[in-house]
């Protein structure tokens, strides 16, 4: 697990290492939605779309 | 390897076969004769008429379909890519990425038992999912294979409530309706405090509408009877007993009877568990970019959770044309999704080998 800094709040979440740029991860701390990015080899975390609204079954 | 144009006729020769809830018994033969054709080698029929095919042995990774549409034949054609019929997007498409998915993956997977699961009754009251619940079914690992535009991960859906309203009046002459009950009039006062209470837009808000209505029995009687069906969708931070209780209260007030026909809670998973991880990871892999999303529907995922909760939804095909005369499925966005499905199993069964 990598340790990556959440954008909205500062907080730590654990990342498996081998996680994939465009990978979505959900900060249970403060509820963002997050896509990972890899800059040069190091891992961080952007916001991520909304979570959307599908519809039926 | 299957090609595009025996893609297209396996899609043609199950939505061929109407099989509203009740009926997916039809759909037994061609599902044998596909499977067949795909080198499953043990597939048969359950207690309650659910298809299986599974292969391997090990951790267990459910992909669970279903083979009933909503009634209604719709003339089965083939313009340029797509598929039209009642079933392309839901849920026959994707149940059909699912086999060609899973078989896909079957020579390349170890120390994993893949079971694809074609359940019946998943229209009306998911009988099929309640069955292999009921009889100890397990599962580490489940996908449910509803359309979700074939870049959506769904990891929620709303629960259901569904509701019977019987409401009796002593009627009068429609010549002076101020004289007399009307049954109708008592049922939409109820109504509008039911839309009032429950008037939501969105996956994450109660909603409400009425299905059936009968009222009435003479142009020049008022209505003595109302029999109407109410169902509501529940959002995930609510549940049914919370919205069965208000309408009791209203229904009291409102001097209407009150019986649950049907009653099914949310659910809503983690986007870190492996399932919905899996299925991400199994789009990036190709190129896609995948997203997150809530459905507003209730579907097997809302049963089958109490099998695993590990457990998300992904299928090809756009869902707002499922349940409607205009319901068509692209072959490529079937084949697409069967290489999602296929990903998706190489990953869980890689993590199954730590």
């Amino acid at each position: 697990m990598v340790k990556v800094t959440c954008p909205i709040c500062g907080g730590k979440l654990d990342i498996p290492e081998d996680s994939l740029p465009g990978e979505l991860f959900e900060h249970e701390d403060c509820g963002a939605h997050l896509e990972l990015v890899i800059n040069e080899g190091r891992f961080e975390l952007k916001l991520a779309e909304e979570i959307a609204e599908d519809w039926g079954q | 390897m299957i090609s595009i144009n025996e893609v297209r006729d396996m899609l043609l020769q199950i939505l061929e076969v109407y099989t509203p809830s009740g009926k997916e018994w039809r759909l037994h033969e061609p599902l044998r004769e596909i499977c067949s054709r795909l080198g499953y080698e043990n597939y048969g029929v359950d207690k309650v008429g659910n298809f299986i095919a599974e292969y391997g042995s090990g951790r267990t990774i459910l992909l669970a379909g279903h083979m009933d549409t909503v009634p209604g034949r719709l003339e089965v054609k083939v313009s340029n890519d797509e598929v039209w019929g009642r079933g392309a997007v839901d849920a026959k498409g994707p149940l059909i990425s699912m086999l060609l998915g899973a078989a896909k993956a079957k020579d390349d997977v170890k120390g994993v038992k893949v079971i694809v699961a074609c359940l019946v009754d998943e229209e009306r009251e998911g009988k099929g999912a309640n069955y292999l619940v009921s009889s100890g079914f397990k599962a580490d690992h489940i996908i449910i294979g509803e359309p979700t535009g074939t870049i959506g991960v769904a990891i929620g859906y709303r629960g259901s409530l569904t509701v019977r309203v019987n409401v009796s009046a002593s009627g009068g002459h429609s010549s002076a309706p101020y004289m007399g009950e009307s049954a109708l009039d008592k049922f939409l006062a109820l109504w509008e405090e039911i839309k009032r209470n429950f008037s939501g837009r969105g996956y994450d808000e109660t909603s409400a509408c009425i299905t059936v209505l009968e009222a009435g029995d003479w142009p020049t009687k008022l209505p003595e009877f109302v029999r109407a069906i109410i169902n509501i969708r529940i959002p995930c931070n609510v549940l049914s007993k919370q919205i069965l209780s208000k309408l009791e209260e209203l229904c009291l007030e409102h001097g209407c009877e009150l019986s649950v026909l049907e009653r099914t809670e949310p659910v809503k998973v983690s986007l870190s568990s492996l399932v919905p991880r899996s299925l991400i990871r199994g789009m990036l892999k190709i190129g896609m970019k995948p997203k997150a999303v809530m459905k507003t529907g209730t579907s097997d995922m809302n049963i089958m959770h109490r099998i695993s909760q590990d457990i998300a939804a992904y299928g090809p095909g756009d869902s707002l044309l499922a349940h409607t005369t205009l319901e068509r499925v692209s072959i490529k966005d079937v084949l697409t999704a069967a290489e999602v499905y296929k990903n998706c199993i190489l990953e869980l069964a890689s993590i199954s080998q730590i």
